[in-house]
């Protein structure tokens, strides 16, 4: 690679090889390549990689796909094996449902759960804009006290929480703080911050909606959030990032804190 | 304001199995290429759906199912791996690449062979951008949405791992120096 008459990218020559490389950047990458016997061997040399991997292992995905791989199957084959748990679930719910007194809330309808996922979504969206974009006090306790936050705010929930590790996102935590829900119960917001200062939060609350839903999403201005309820918790992650990160980041939520039950 | 449900619901179920559907061949090459073992291969594929259905409710119609179903095979191999790590993994690789595909040529066999010795050379995170790219087609973006790592990382990663493939392959893919 001596004297390089023309100027490009290391990841150019890589998008080139694998015909990923924009339109506008094909002559110069070409020219470079072939004015340059290092980049010319090494582009050959990855072709030729890319050729003999597809070779080695792409016969794979031309077999016949063997039954018990069906996902249809797969499925129907977990549907029998969940059936007996329904019908124990529904003698919980039904004892529930008798010492409580609230058996009418296991069952909303598809417009309750709306309701209510819109309802947590305004709270966490609320707290969200609140204190994101505090500078001094965006938390009451911060990560250096992560285990007394998480001890503290577990026991004010009456439920156990543990903060997510949302690195792999690019978000480490700031802290948490506890705040005021629907009539008088508690709920936590704890709060994420990236390199460049971005802030997502989980706000955990509870919630008894007797319901267990998907992820819903909901955004107001900038500020978008995920939903979702299980019978008495709610949760919303809530941030200015766009939809596919924030969704990134809930999932390891939601894994985090399904992992904790 | 607005909510929109994303998955579970019966209405999606269909939907949500054609999709998964979809991507099997792509799933189970790709984990012959990872386990190089079709029997392993094929268990983590099925695994991969189990674990797929079982999160059913994270599933994103509008987004990259590709990209998830491949999140999730990587983190259930992942585990395996260091679930079995204390078991020592050494699979002769002659063995091993031979019934994997049957090359057209003696002299495609025997590059193929190099190659395959020379990728187990590599780390995991080299070896899997690798994968990705070369044998899934996946662009870098996708590669690093399934990763979980940024754009950037997927590109250095691809850099040193094709070098140093490269570098193997031209001194000779230490597996294949082993007489037995």
């Amino acid at each position: 690679m001596n004297g390089k008459p023309y100027e490009i990218d290391e990841s150019e020559l890589h998008a080139w090889v694998d015909g990923q490389l924009a339109e506008e950047r094909r002559d110069a990458v070409e020219a470079a390549v072939s004015a340059d016997d290092g980049l010319a061997a090494r582009a050959r040399a990855y072709r030729a990689q890319n050729e003999e991997i597809r070779a080695l292992f792409g016969d794979a995905a031309l077999e016949p796909v063997p039954g018990h791989l069906r996902p249809h199957r797969i499925a129907a084959r977990r549907n029998r094996r969940r059936l007996l748990v329904p019908v124990a679930a529904s003698v919980v719910w039904l004892a529930i449902g008798l010492a409580g007194g609230w058996f009418a809330h296991d069952r909303l309808g598809e417009g309750a759960v709306v309701e209510a996922s819109r309802h947590v979504a305004s709270q966490a969206l609320s707290a969200h804009r609140v204190y994101a974009v505090e500078v001094l006090h965006p938390v009451e306790v911060f990560a250096d006290q992560e285990a007394h936050l998480v001890k503290w705010l577990s026991k004010r929930l009456g439920h156990r929480i543990r903060t997510p590790d949302l690195t792999s996102q690019g978000f480490r935590l700031v802290g948490g703080r506890l705040l005021p829900a629907e009539g008088g119960a508690p709920a936590a917001q704890f709060m994420y911050e990236n390199a460049a200062g971005r802030r997502v939060t989980v706000y955990v609350s509870l919630y008894r909606s007797g319901q267990e839903t998907a992820f819903r999403y909901q955004a107001v201005q900038d500020v978008g959030a995920f939903i979702w309820l299980e019978p008495d918790m709610a949760y919303a992650v809530a941030g200015d990032i766009p939809r596919e990160p924030l969704l990134a980041v809930s999932r390891i939520v939601y894994d985090t804190l399904e992992a904790v039950e | 304001m607005r909510t929109a449900p994303i998955g579970k619901s019966g209405r999606t179920l269909d939907l949500f199995l054609d999709h998964l559907e979809r991507w099997i061949p792509n799933l189970r090459r790709y984990a012959r290429a990872l386990t190089r073992d079709r029997e392993q291969a094929d268990d983590l594929v099925q695994d991969c759906l189990e674990r797929a259905l079982s999160r059913r409710h994270l599933w994103n119609a509008d987004g990259n199912t590709r990209a998830w179903l491949f999140t999730i095979m990587h983190n259930i191999h992942a585990n395996d791996t260091r679930r079995n790590n204390s078991r020592p993994a050494t699979v002769p690789i002659e063995e091993d690449a031979g019934h994997q595909a049957q090359p057209p040529s003696q002299t495609a066999r025997i590059a193929g062979l190099e190659t395959a010795a020379a990728l187990q050379e590599l780390p995991d995170e080299q070896r899997q951008v690798i994968l990705l790219v070369a044998l899934e087609g996946m662009s870098y973006g996708e590669a690093a949405e399934t990763l979980g790592i940024a754009h950037g990382t997927v590109m250095s990663r691809l850099s040193r791992g094709r070098e140093r493939l490269r570098r193997l392959m031209e001194e000779g893919a230490p597996g294949l120096r082993i007489v037995k």
